[in-house]
This record gives structure tokens, C-alpha cells and sequence, in this order.
């Protein structure tokens, strides 16, 4: 799959670039939180990197579609005007935050939820030990141990 | 009290003591005392039983003892016969672990017999001193004398009129009765004849067969024998008995002066028993007949009751002197010895018995019995055992006495089985392992039963039929052998109920139980041994209420042949190998078979110390099932019931099993608990489910914005 992508990435760059022109640089610039996300993360599976590029890409796209519209048409577009709106660049990089943002949420929440739920079956699984001990008496416990010994 | 004292301490021992709470212990000692409460004020209902009376009409007047009656392990007291308050009576009061010739007392119970004392009744009482129970037997008081007495009274000599009239046809009168009824008497001598107008034989009962019979009234293989195995025999040792007796009454008892066991002994070997009782003494000639027809060296040859009867009427036969008949040809040399028969060189094997094997080195026996002996068949069976005893090899100590005995055997087959110290004729071991038991004997004991494994018997019987093809078997040898078989197949056995003690109750079916824990009772039925537990439950302190010896009595009243083994309490070994556990299952079985004898006493002792052993049931929920079971089942007096509960139910597999899926069940959960408490665990598993999270929310959002601008697009 690695391999595929890495044959398929240098087609789908001259492909994008045919298609975007100019507007392939501002794509570049504007995927850049996405690049510094894929260092970043160390997993082997670059999820953080997905996150972040999946927030990323998804502000990005309704900037580039305007300009890959136009590349379609062969209609002339003032790529710059996009490159020197702020509010587009605010938005797009607000899209790669997010991206962070919901890792670390999640990862907030994962976390309280998982504790919660550990913690009840400790519970359960210390009252079902007390029962057994009362049951079948200490030598269970004894049992257990020495055969851990 | 029948508290056991350390019913705590086994509380705490016991395997699943562990898991009793101090709630439970406080519990068990409120039931423990509960029971025990019941056993303090239990007394069980007594049979009506009056004290010192037999058959409720013979009265022992146990302040009225009578001292010329007594008898070696029996005193004797004088009766009142409470229907006929005029009669003339005596008892017999027999010692503990008398043995009691069954098949005597009841042939002669209510026989009535001018020569032979009456046994009026005979069966167990009472006592009041001592308060304990014994064997009773009830005669009519004989009148006159002791003949032996009477003849010392008398200053001149009986004439041969007398003698025969008085004195041998009553006695002979009597044997034939005996004869009749297929039992010896075997205590026929001169202080067990009573002599009033006429002879009357004495009793004889209550020992075995001729155990106090002085030695020159018995036949050589008889006075060979040890005294407890001599054996029933039959009346041909009575009649010799008789011809002895004569000689008494004709010569006095000093014709017996200067005649030990041993000389007179050699003097039968060597001369024969014609020769060496009549020791050249002239006896008149109307004797002749009488004297040289019983005093025969075969049993077979010897006069009975064909002949003297009718020799007493005044036919007269002309017997002529019974010749001893020299088997060799020149002697065996046997130390400062010198053997001219096959019988006298047994007889010295016999006292000589470490000596024998070196009297085999070379074939020398061999060698003799075929140059000397002229017998080449039996030279060459002596041959072939001597080989055995003298090749080395791994011959055990057993197979070596077995040879042995076999050369003895072969040299005289009339003699009885030697073997070592034992000597003992084949009807005779049973009354031979009462003596060894009563006397504690434990290492002839263990001879004995090596003897009964090893069927060392077997070359006994054809050797008879081969040396008299005519003989055929008492029918208490074909009894003892018919026990013998039987025995054979559990000898080896040695648990609760097998053993030594299993041997004893096994020769000896009518034997009462001689365990020490009934030392005060005749107890001869499992009923009585119900009963009398019972009764003697609130009193046993111990922890044992059976013994080895109440076991063998119950196993062999139950004709049991394989071990207890408890199968459904194998998974609960300390329950399954408890004896008083065994003790419930012996005692149920017993119950049993005798359903309507309650023992309410016996299964509150036997609940007491059941319920501290069911601490060992690990599951509280079955414990507290088990020893409510057993509460509940205690008074109702039901062994079986509370042995269904204990031992049959499957509740002990289903612990175990219960008990393995318990550990197995808390190991998984300590597993879990540790795993889930493992430092870090929380952290990775919340961040894998965090990512799992945000990247379906990203790739919600992505495929949100994708749409929304293929919408724009299009």
C-alpha cells in the first residue's frame, strides 16, 4: 500500500499540477501543517498525520476548487487573490488545528470513558473474588499464589 | 462424655479448615455440644434381660462358686433352676476369649445320656459382678466323684468285672453316643470322669478340642500337636483316651511316674504305643484284647465301638500285640540321635528345625530313605525338596519352611503339619489361631497366615489318600479346608476388616468378638454388636468406636471379600481414609441387614465426629448442606441414612470440581484485575481509542467537505 502511494504520489503531483497550475504551489503551502503532522507523528501508521491531513485537506478543498473550476474551463482566475486572502489561510490552517484538536479530545474523552469503565470491572471482578473466597475459602487464594510462585 | 477431646483442633486441621469463619466454628461447637447433650442423657432402651439368668429359668448363684468343678478357664457356680427349684445344678462361667466348641454345645444341648453329664442350656449372661457378659453353660450336677478321686479314696485294686461293668461300658456307651453324632469329646481322662454308681464323662465344651487333656491320653499325633491344635479329631482318639484311662484305673496313677511328654514320646516312636503305656506292667488277661485293639499307633487300625461293645459283652477276640514296624535298615544319625523310622526322624526334625537344613546338605536324607528305606518314590521327592531348602538361589524364608514341612510331611504323613514352632493338626487351626490372638502372638500369627497363603496345606490331603487310599475326611477337616479356600482369595487383603483378625473370625464363624473395646460383653451376632454399641455410645471418649477386631467380626458376618475403598469420597482424601468414616459405612451396612434395630446413640457419636470432618468440604453452600443433612439424620438412629448423606452422595466430586473451577475462576480474575490496573494500560488503551475516535471524526468531516464541494461543483 506504502509502495503504491509512493509510485502513485509523483503521477498525482504532475497530474495536479497540469490541473492546478499556479494553484499547486498555494496547495503545497497550503497542505504544509499536514507535512510538518506526517514528521511528526512517530506511529507506524501516521494516524495523528490522517487526522490532522483529513481537517487539512477538508478546509483546503472549497479554496481549491474555485481555481481547479477555472483550469477546467481554461478561464483566466487571480490565483493570488486566493494566496492574499487571509481569511482563506486562517481557514485552511484552522482545518489542520482541528484536526489536532479532535486527536486531543478524543483522546481526553477515550480516556475518561476507558477509566470509568476499568474501574467498574475492577469492581465487579474484586466482589466476584471476595464471593469465591467465601464460597471455597482461602485456599483458592492460596492455590492461585502458589502456582504463581 | 462422648465428646471428642480434640474435636477443635481437627476442625482446624481439616483440609478446608481454612475456609471456615469464626461464625461456622462458633456454629459447630454449638452442635457438636447440641449432640452431645443428647448422648449425656441417652440411655438406650435395655432388653429385659434379667442379671445372672439364663434362658429366664436357670439362675447363677455367683455367691455359691464351686471349686471341684471349675475347669481350667471356667468357674463354676452353683444353679437354680427356677421351674424346678429341686434340681441339681452347676454352671460353667467361661473366661474372655474362651473358645467355645459351637458344634459340641449344640450337639449336646438337651441330649440326655446316663454316661454323659447333661447340658441342661447354654448361652450368654449377664453378670451382675463385674457387670459385664459371658458365655454360660448350664449341666446337672454329677453325682459321686471325680474318678480320679475316688480311685485315690479306694484301698484295694477293682476287679476286671467292675472295672469293664462301672467304669468302661458307661464310657464306651457315652463314645458311641458321641460317635453318633459326629463330635469327640476330648477331655476323657480320670478328672473328668464323674464315678458315683457308674462312669459319667465330664464336660467338654468349652475349650478347644483336648487343649487340657493330660499327654498320655493322647495318640502321638495328638500329644505332637500344640495344645490349641490338636484339632476335633474324631472319637478313635477318644477310645484310645479310654484304653489309658483303663490303665489308670488298673495301675493307679503311679504307672505313669517318671514318664515325661517327651520320653514317653520317644517311647511311642520306638515301641509303639502298646509297648511304651503298658511299660511291661501285667494287666488281667480279660484285658488283653481291649488293650492291644486300641492302643494302636493308626487311627485307622484302632479299635471303636464295632469291637468293644461287643468285647464287652464278653466276646473276646484274641488280638495279639500291636508290632512296631522297623522301616530301616540301618539308622539315620541325627546328631547324638539315632532314627530307626520315618516318624522318629520327623519327630526330630521337628524339635530340631534350624538343624534340618544342615541334615540335607549332600542329599543325605535322600540317600538314606532310598538305601535304607528301600523307597526310591519317595527318595526322590525328598531329593528334589532338599534341593530346594540347600541350592542357593533367592528361595525366601517362606518357601524354605514350606519345603521343610514338606520332608516332614513325607516322612509322616499321620504326624500333624510342623512348620517351624508351629504344630498343629489341619482341624485344628482354628482353635489355634483363638489361642494365638488371645495370647497375643503376633508373630505365629503371621506364620500362620503365610501358612493359609501359601496353600501349604495342599500336599497334606493327597498324601493321606496316598498313604491310606480308603481315608476320607473328617467333616471338620473338609470344613477347615472348604475355610481355607475362601481364605486364600482376601488373605493378602489388609485393611479395616481384613488381616489377622479377619483369619481368626473366618476359622472361627461362631467366635464372638474379641475385641477389646467389647471386653465386657459376649457379643457372638451383629445385632448384639449393634445394640451394644449403642449402648456404649455415650461412654467412649476416644476417637475409634470400631476396632480391627469389630471390623473383621462385621466384615466376616457380611461375607465381605474386597477392601473398603470409598470411591465417591476419593475426591476428598482425608474423609475417604477416616476411620470412623469406614466405621459408618461397616456399621450402616450392618443396620442394613438388621432394618429394624434403631441406634440413635451410635449416630450421635458418629455425627459428632462427622461434622468437625466435614470442615474438609471446601464449598460453604455444601458444608453447611452436609452438616445440616447429618443434624437432621442423627436422631433419627438410621446408620445408613447418615451414610447415604456422608459417603454415597456425590456432593464430595462435585466439590472438587466446584472447587477447581473456583481456583481456576479467581486465577483469571486476579489476571484481569492486574491487567487492568497495570501502570500505563489506561494511557495506551485511551490513546488507541482516541485516534480510533478522531480519525473517524476527521474522516467524517473530510467526506463532509468533499461532498459538499462536489455539490458546489456540479
Amino acid at each position: 500500500m506504502k509502495t503504491l502511494f509512493k509510485i502513485l504520489f509523483i503521477p498525482l503531483c504532475i497530474v495536479l499540477l497540469l490541473l492546478l497550475q499556479f494553484g499547486f504551489i498555494f496547495l503545497l503551502l497550503a497542505l504544509l501543517p499536514s507535512l510538518v503532522a506526517y514528521y511528526i507523528d512517530s506511529h507506524t501508521k501516521k494516524t495523528s498525520f490522517k487526522i490532522v491531513f483529513a481537517g487539512n485537506i477538508s478546509a483546503t478543498i472549497p479554496a481549491l476548487v474555485p481555481l481547479l473550476k477555472a483550469n477546467l474551463h481554461m478561464r483566466h482566475i487571480d490565483t493570488m487573490s486566493v494566496f492574499h486572502d487571509p481569511s482563506v489561510w486562517l481557514f485552511i490552517y484552522l482545518g489542520a488545528a482541528a484536526g489536532w484538536c479532535v486527536i486531543f479530545l478524543c483522546r481526553y474523552i477515550a480516556r475518561l470513558i476507558l477509566g470509568f469503565s476499568f474501574n467498574h470491572r475492577i469492581r465487579l471482578l474484586q466482589r466476584e473474588q471476595k464471593f469465591l473466597v467465601a464460597e471455597w475459602g482461602d485456599g483458592i487464594a492460596d492455590n492461585v499464589i502458589n502456582s504463581r510462585k | 462424655m462422648a465428646e471428642p477431646k480434640t474435636s477443635s483442633a481437627k476442625t482446624n486441621d481439616a483440609p478446608g479448615a481454612d475456609a471456615i469463619s469464626d461464625d461456622e466454628r462458633k456454629k459447630n461447637a454449638q452442635s457438636i455440644a447440641h449432640l452431645g447433650e443428647f448422648l449425656r442423657h441417652y440411655s438406650p432402651p435395655r432388653e429385659h434381660k434379667e442379671r445372672d439368668m439364663l434362658d429366664d429359668r436357670y439362675r447363677i448363684n455367683l455367691a455359691s462358686p464351686l471349686p471341684l468343678l471349675s475347669v481350667q478357664n471356667a468357674t463354676a457356680y452353683a444353679v437354680s433352676d427356677i421351674t424346678t427349684p429341686t434340681r441339681q445344678l452347676f454352671a460353667h462361667v467361661c473366661e474372655r476369649g474362651t473358645f467355645i466348641r459351637s458344634n459340641v454345645v449344640a450337639m449336646l444341648n438337651g441330649i440326655e445320656h446316663r454316661s454323659i453329664i447333661q447340658m441342661v442350656a447354654a448361652g450368654t449372661v449377664d453378670l451382675s459382678r463385674g457387670d459385664e457378659e459371658r458365655f454360660v453353660v448350664v449341666y446337672e450336677r454329677p453325682a459321686g466323684q471325680k474318678l480320679s478321686a475316688w480311685l485315690t479314696q479306694k484301698k484295694m485294686s477293682l476287679n476286671p468285672h467292675f472295672i469293664c461293668t462301672h467304669i468302661l461300658a458307661p464310657l464306651a456307651a457315652a463314645l458311641q453316643k458321641f460317635s453318633e453324632l459326629d463330635i469327640s469329646h476330648g477331655l476323657l481322662n480320670p478328672d473328668n470322669i464323674y464315678f458315683d454308681e457308674h462312669a459319667m464323662l465330664g464336660p467338654c465344651a468349652i475349650e478347644p478340642c483336648g487343649y487340657s487333656q493330660p499327654y498320655m491320653y493322647e495318640p502321638l499325633e495328638r500329644m505332637q500337636a500344640m495344645q490349641a491344635g490338636k484339632g476335633e479329631g474324631s472319637t478313635a482318639h477318644d477310645y484310645y483316651a479310654l484304653a489309658v484311662t483303663a490303665l489308670y484305673v488298673i495301675h493307679g496313677a503311679a504307672h505313669f511316674a517318671g514318664l515325661p511328654q517327651e520320653r514317653l514320646m520317644q517311647h511311642i516312636l520306638r515301641e509303639g504305643a502298646y509297648a511304651a503305656l503298658m511299660r511291661q506292667q501285667e494287666v488281667p488277661e480279660i484285658f488283653y484284647d481291649f488293650f492291644r485293639g486300641i492302643l494302636t499307633q493308626n487311627a485307622s487300625d484302632r479299635w471303636n465301638d464295632r469291637q468293644i461293645t461287643p468285647w464287652l459283652s464278653g466276646k473276646r477276640y484274641n488280638v495279639l500285640p500291636p508290632t512296631l514296624h522297623i522301616d530301616a535298615l540301618r539308622p539315620f544319625e541325627f546328631g547324638d540321635t539315632r532314627a530307626v523310622t520315618r516318624r522318629e526322624l520327623a519327630h526330630l526334625f521337628a524339635m530340631n528345625w534350624e538343624r534340618m537344613v544342615a541334615m540335607l546338605q549332600n542329599n543325605k536324607l535322600s540317600h538314606w530313605v532310598s538305601i535304607s528305606l528301600r523307597n526310591k518314590e519317595l527318595a526322590e521327592l525328598i531329593g528334589r525338596m532338599s534341593r530346594t531348602v540347600t541350592e542357593p538361589g533367592t528361595r525366601t524364608d517362606a518357601q524354605i519352611s514350606e519345603a521343610l514341612m514338606n520332608i516332614v510331611l513325607l516322612l509322616d504323613p499321620q504326624g500333624p503339619l510342623r512348620i517351624k514352632s508351629l504344630s498343629m493338626n489341619i482341624d485344628g487351626m482354628d482353635s489355634l489361631c483363638v489361642e494365638m490372638h488371645a495370647q497375643m502372638a503376633h508373630q505365629n500369627l503371621q506364620f500362620l497366615a503365610g501358612f493359609i497363603e501359601n496353600d501349604m496345606v495342599n500336599y497334606w490331603l493327597p498324601l493321606q489318600t496316598k498313604r491310606n487310599p480308603e481315608y476320607a475326611p473328617s467333616s471338620a477337616v473338609k470344613a477347615m479346608l472348604a475355610k481355607l479356600d475362601k481364605l486364600r482369595s482376601y488373605i493378602r487383603n489388609s485393611g479395616f476388616g481384613f488381616g489377622l483378625e479377619r483369619i481368626l473370625y473366618d476359622l472361627n464363624p461362631n467366635m464372638h468378638c474379641m475385641s477389646p473395646l467389647l471386653a465386657k460383653s459376649y457379643i457372638h451376632t451383629l445385632p448384639a454388636l449393634l445394640r451394644q454399641l449403642d449402648r456404649m455410645a455415650p461412654s467412649i471418649a476416644g476417637d475409634d468406636i470400631i476396632d480391627r477386631h469389630i471390623a473383621a467380626f462385621i466384615a466376616n458376618k457380611l461375607a465381605m471379600q474386597y477392601e473398603i475403598r470409598l470411591n465417591d469420597l476419593s475426591a476428598i482424601p482425608a474423609m475417604a481414609s477416616n476411620r470412623n468414616i469406614v466405621a459408618l459405612y461397616l456399621l450402616g451396612l450392618v443396620q442394613e441387614k438388621h432394618p429394624t434395630i434403631k441406634v440413635p446413640g451410635l449416630t450421635h457419636w458418629l455425627a459428632i465426629r462427622l461434622l468437625p470432618l466435614a470442615d474438609a468440604v471446601h464449598s460453604r453452600t455444601l458444608r453447611y448442606k452436609v452438616k445440616g443433612l447429618i443434624q437432621d439424620v442423627a436422631p433419627q438412629g438410621y446408620l445408613q441414612r447418615m451414610a447415604e448423606i456422608i459417603i454415597s452422595s456425590d456432593y464430595a466430586s462435585t466439590d472438587k470440581k466446584g472447587f477447581q473451577q473456583a481456583i481456576n475462576r479467581y486465577q483469571r480474575n486476579a489476571s484481569e484485575i492486574s491487567a487492568l490496573q497495570m501502570p500505563g494500560r489506561l494511557e495506551e488503551e485511551s490513546s488507541r481509542m482516541g485516534l480510533k475516535m478522531a480519525t473517524s471524526l476527521a474522516y467524517m468531516g473530510m467526506a463532509i467537505s468533499v461532498l459538499m464541494v462536489i455539490r458546489g461543483i456540479l
